[in-house]
């Protein structure tokens, strides 16, 4: 309890050459704050007999008030003293322009980058396309009805516009050896007028894993992390069979709603899940138009439209804001 | 395409599903279901029991009042649509308001037809569900190899395979009169009709249909017409087979022929437009002319209207291409021509054919024996399969009793002789779509359940390799210009012919031949054509201070291949840096625009040397302020103000500067190695220099002069940097002031203050025997 006393003493000392805030402020961190020895003393209290105890335990508290009273003093006086500061640091910082990636590229990176993670090599392929890429080769003969979803924009006889990224799987089968593992992302292009979910132009990114053994599990097992990754854990994966000419068994992916849970509400269309992508394994016929034997390589591939994943992951309305480039739509992308 | 729940189970009687539980199951085999109605969906009235008083038969139609509930409204009902006095007919009752055609909509002046109560039933009772039952409609998303799902026979086929029930056909019965057809058939063109029928119906009755089939279309989303057209309608939902109807009495020459359309024959089809046909169309005709379009629609002449006696049925097969040609072509996709164009099953043909006649009953009377050209085709398709390759290929085990199992289910014969490895089986007549064993893996995945197979990740060992150059290169540059407060934007690559042509010839860009509009007719030749009108609407919005770029595709005709893409980077600046307190000296200009396009070279790992800006003006930019870069002495872009003519045409109200570089260029060009260079902490000293020069004298041109010095005279010098520049003032006129600074540091010693001084006097004296150079007093600062 000797060490009271000092304690106050040196208190007192150093509380009269504090001549700034920060001195202050460290001076009462010192003897108020937690490193005081205020809670020291305390327990000391407790192994002295009553009657001291009393005496004592109410010289602390006395003491530590006047400590408080002569702290609260000085910053009364330092606030008084203190020159005025030279800054209006309210004002505006000097912010420079904040850069943002495209939201359809950036999610077009995000895609990509799980599929690299994933082992896939990323190619690309051109925007203007002969019949034969964009169709024959994928068994889309002419005339076939599934042309019907696939309309055109033609340059001329046997040239187009490429109406999804699936020509690539082609031209990434003449150029590689198998076993291979990538994405072509790329523009395509569909004469569907304007509207809220349609537009004429529009970002696809293709998958296509071609090797010895492949199974409709490999290609399930690729998307179901792919959509765990990019949407999160918690949503759930649906394979359904659909239909493709160009894969066999074919399927189409939905992932559940993120806004209901797979309930069911107004963004699903009430169904609980959204159609993300198709898929399916490489028709034997495709290897033939490649020049691969049907007989010794087996593969899948996907595709899925870059738009609607980015309108799904930030709950865009509307597919004609991310041709419009609106700076302060582009700006809330700024963070990412 | 619409399941009536009602009609499937006539297709399968011990279907017991709830409605829910269907759809899932239909979507989770592959028939995507959209949407499932409730028939208050449909028909979205209460549907109550009116009386029909006072009818008065006209020459052209009949009066009458219908009573209800103390209310009588006065209606005018074609003769043949108009029911007896006193009938109890079924009204919707919209708030008060009537519907004759209980289904909604349908207030005509005069009313085609009235429908009566089918059972008895008191005037004013709310006879709904009494009705409608209680019926599920789901819309389904049928694929496009799936034609036979067109039916609800085809989707009965698929739910009796995935849950063990056997489907069944519905018998057919009717009494043939003595008396042939006295018709005649002539097929001209086997090869896009293998088969067609004809039957000959006589003393016809046409008439209303029974409430049962108005409902069923209605639930279908067929607007129900009159007994005869209803019936081929409802047969060609439950079956799949389209049937055409033609009012026998009009038929020339009591002769049908199939045939080619001759070049510019006409047609007034049902819908009531003339058509114009092509001899690539195929075309039903009696002697003298076209009557109907084969599979996509008849003709208007041959329509069956009340007064129809007689019909010529038609249930044929069509060449699917030609189908779907012919209705695009005339831009018209019907029920009909949806299907043919999918396939439809050979063996259901006639069936479809004696279901109509066998629902019609005493409403017609067939003449005995069919008109028939050509016979089902008779494709047999058989495939062979092993069970091992279809569980490799699902990845997933399924037994051989199962799969057998699946394909039974789904029509399929088991070649009863299949041992051993593999199995083989013929597809049923309706499946046109499997003929792979891949296939047969894909009908038993998806009635196994893709929910069965085990996911995993492909297991073998690829190397990726490192990425490609000019994909990183892309991937650093746009980096970049984030970092350095751009934004990136996607700008729609289809301009105007407008647009087009400020870049240059029509002949040198791509037309679009089909394009949606003209606005979108040309591909850009160029990104800033594209970016304008991104600009514009940042500009109208009043978005003021940006930096903006794009990396995309420019295309333009080309030698060798008809069409060339080059990927460029568009680059638009405009407005302040920082925020309107702090303008000062934060606008943008063409030196700050200049600076982002060496530091982009920069990081593509162009050296300094290689990198040429020269005065030159270039598309769409002001050419007194505007510039060319060049790498190794090639161009690799230009960029500037952009010109006031766009300013002013868009209505820009402030200055934009625009660049655009050659992204192929950048990333084709090879690189030097890198080579670390040593750290050098040796210390720097500085010497400023100020000369007068004449106006004319560009920065460059002293630049060389200093540089050649310093080069020849093998000085140790860190940098050479300009730091003011300035005109007016003290500076004569005519004249002006540059300042530079020069940075000496050795790597290997500390320099002295001497030495340092003879460089300089040697740069000054260098610099003085250019003409019109004049010293000024010279500044020294550490």
């Amino acid at each position: 309890m000797r060490e009271l006393e000092e304690y106050w003493e040196s208190f007192q000392e150093e509380l009269r050459e504090v001549n700034t805030l920060s001195d202050w402020n460290y001076l009462k961190g010192k003897y108020v704050g937690k490193k005081s020895r205020w809670g020291e003393f305390l327990s000391e209290l407790k192994e002295l007999p009553a009657e001291e105890k009393r005496v004592w335990g109410r010289k602390i508290n006395q003491l530590k008030r006047e400590m408080e009273e002569l702290l609260e003093k000085k910053y009364q006086e330092l606030l008084s003293t203190e020159e005025k500061s030279e800054i209006d640091i309210t004002l505006p910082g000097k912010k420079g322009w904040s850069g943002s990636f495209h939201p359809v590229l950036l999610t077009r990176d995000w895609i990509l980058a799980i599929f690299e993670s994933l082992g896939f090599r990323i190619e690309e392929g051109p925007e203007i396309e002969t019949e034969f890429y964009n169709f024959e080769a994928l068994n889309i003969p002419p005339d076939h009805p599934a042309r019907d979803d696939q309309d055109s924009f033609y340059l001329a006889p046997g040239y187009l516009l490429r109406t999804h990224t699936s020509p690539a799987q082609i031209r990434v089968m003449e150029k590689m050896e198998p076993p291979f593992k990538v994405v072509v992302p790329g523009k395509c292009y569909r004469r569907d007028a304007f509207d809220a979910t349609h537009s004429p132009m529009f970002h696809q990114i293709e998958g296509l894993v071609v090797a010895e053994d492949i199974s409709m599990g490999d290609l399930k097992g690729t998307l179901e992390t792919f959509v765990r990754r990019f949407f999160g854990e918690e949503r759930k994966t649906r394979f359904r069979p659909g239909y493709f000419p160009f894969t066999e068994p074919s399927a189409e992916v939905d992932v559940s709603c993120g806004v209901c849970g797979g309930k069911g509400c107004r963004s699903c269309g009430y169904s609980g899940w959204l159609e993300i992508l198709g898929c399916g394994l490489v028709h034997p016929q495709v290897f033939v138009h490649a020049g691969y034997d049907p007989q010794k390589v087996r593969g899948f591939a996907f595709g899925m439209g870059v738009e609607r994943i980015t309108m799904l992951k930030f709950g865009i309305k509307d597919i004609r804001w991310f041709l419009e480039n609106d700076v302060q739509f582009l700006e809330q992308f700024k963070i990412f | 395409m619409r399941i009536s729940y009602g009609i499937l189970k006539r297709f399968l009687p011990d279907l017991d599903l709830p409605g829910e539980e269907l759809a899932t199951l239909l979507t989770e085999q592959g028939l995507m279901v959209e949407k499932i109605w409730k028939t208050e969906e449909i028909f979205p009235f209460p549907l109550v029991v009116a009386t029909l008083d006072n009818v008065k038969k006209g020459i052209l139609y009949s009066e009458g009042e219908v009573h209800f509930r103390g209310e009588v409204w006065n209606i005018k009902v074609d003769n043949w649509g108009m029911p007896e006095e006193k009938s109890k007919i079924i009204v919707g009752m919209e708030e008060g308001i009537p519907h004759f055609l209980p289904w909604g909509g349908g207030r005509e002046e005069i009313i085609d037809f009235l429908i009566t109560v089918p059972f008895p039933a008191e005037e004013g009772e709310e006879v709904t569900s009494l009705l409608l039952g209680d019926d599920v409609i789901l819309d389904i998303e049928v694929t496009a190899n799936r034609g036979d799902c067109l039916s609800s026979l085809g989707v009965a086929r698929e739910v009796g395979a995935k849950l063990d029930l056997k489907w069944q056909i519905p018998p057919v019965t009717y009494e043939e009169a003595d008396t042939p057809a006295d018709f005649s058939l002539e097929n001209q063109a086997p090869d896009l009709c293998p088969y067609y029928t004809g039957k000959h119906l006589r003393r016809l009755s046409v008439r209303p249909s029974p409430w049962w089939v108005v409902k069923e279309l209605s639930f279908l989303g067929l607007r129900p017409v009159n007994n005869v057209v209803d019936f081929t309608n409802l047969v060609m939902m439950e079956i799949g087979q389209p049937l055409h109807a033609f009012d026998a009495s009009v038929i020339k020459g009591r002769k049908v022929v199939v045939r080619r359309a001759q070049e510019g024959e006409k047609l007034i089809t049902l819908d009531g437009i003339e058509r114009e046909l092509s001899s690539e169309m195929l075309v039903i005709a009696d002697a003298e002319r076209p009557i109907g379009i084969a599979g996509v629609m008849g003709g208007k002449e041959s329509e069956i209207t009340p007064f129809t006696s007689e019909v010529f049925l038609e249930a044929a097969i069509f060449d699917r291409v030609a189908v779907r040609k012919t209705a695009k072509a005339l831009g018209m996709r019907t029920e009909a021509s949806a299907r043919f164009e999918r396939g439809v099953d050979p063996e259901k043909v006639t069936y479809a054919s004696r279901r109509v006649l066998h629902l019609l009953g005493k409403d017609g009377e067939p003449a005995s024996g069919w008109l028939i050209a050509g016979s089902p085709p008779e494709e047999e398709r058989r495939v062979s399969f092993s069970p091992q390759e279809v569980e490799k290929t699902l990845g997933c085990s399924v037994t051989r009793e199962e799969m057998i199992k699946i394909l039974t289910g789904l029509g399929f014969e088991i070649d009863s002789s299949s041992r051993g490895e593999t199995i083989q089986v013929k597809a049923p007549s309706w499946r046109s779509d499997v003929y792979l064993p891949v296939d047969i893996a894909e009908e038993i995945g998806r009635i196994h359940g893709y929910d069965k197979i085990i996911p995993r990740l492909p297991q073998f060992s690829f190397d990726p390799g490192n990425k490609d150059k000019g994909i990183l290169t892309e991937e650093k540059l746009r980096r970049h210009l984030v970092d350095r407060g751009l934004k990136e934007i996607v700008s729609f690559p289809l301009i105007s012919p407008r647009l087009a042509e400020l870049w240059g010839t029509k002949e040198e860009q791509i037309e679009i031949k089909n394009p949606l509009s003209q606005e979108q007719s040309y591909l850009r030749p160029h990104l800033l054509l594209s970016t304008l009108e991104v600009l514009k609407i940042n500009a109208t919005r009043g978005r003021n201070n940006w930096g903006l770029f794009e990396i995309g595709k420019v295309f333009r005709k080309g030698l060798n291949f008809p069409f060339q893409e080059e990927k460029r980077l568009f680059i638009a600046l405009t407005g302040y840096l920082l925020p309107p307190l702090w303008q000062k000296g934060g606008e943008v200009d063409i030196f700050l625009l200049k600076g982002l396009i060496e530091e982009l070279l920069d990081i593509a790992g162009f050296e300094q040397e290689e990198i040429c800006f020269r005065e030159d003006g270039g598309f769409g930019l002001e050419p007194s302020s505007s510039f060319r870069v060049e790498i190794s002495k090639q161009e690799a872009g230009r960029g500037g103000i952009l010109s006031s003519s766009f300013i002013r045409e868009w209505g820009f109200g402030a200055e934009i500067y625009v660049a655009e570089l050659n992204l192929d260029l950048l990333i084709t060009e090879e690189k030097k190695t890198f080579q670390l260079q040593e750290v050098v902490t040796f210390p720097s000293v500085v010497r400023d220099i100020s000369l007068l020069v004449d106006e004319a004298t560009r920065w460059g041109e002293i630049e060389e002069i200093v540089k050649s010095t310093i080069s020849r005279e093998r000085m140790e010098v860190e940098a050479v940097e300009i730091f003011d520049l300035f005109q007016g003032g003290n500076v004569p006129q005519g004249k002006k002031n540059f300042s530079f600074r020069v940075t000496f540091r050795s790597p290997e010693r500390t320099l002295n203050d001497e030495e340092v001084d003879k460089w300089v006097q040697k740069i000054k004296a260098d610099l003085k025997e250019k003409e019109g150079l004049l010293l000024r007093e010279e500044l020294v600062s550490f």
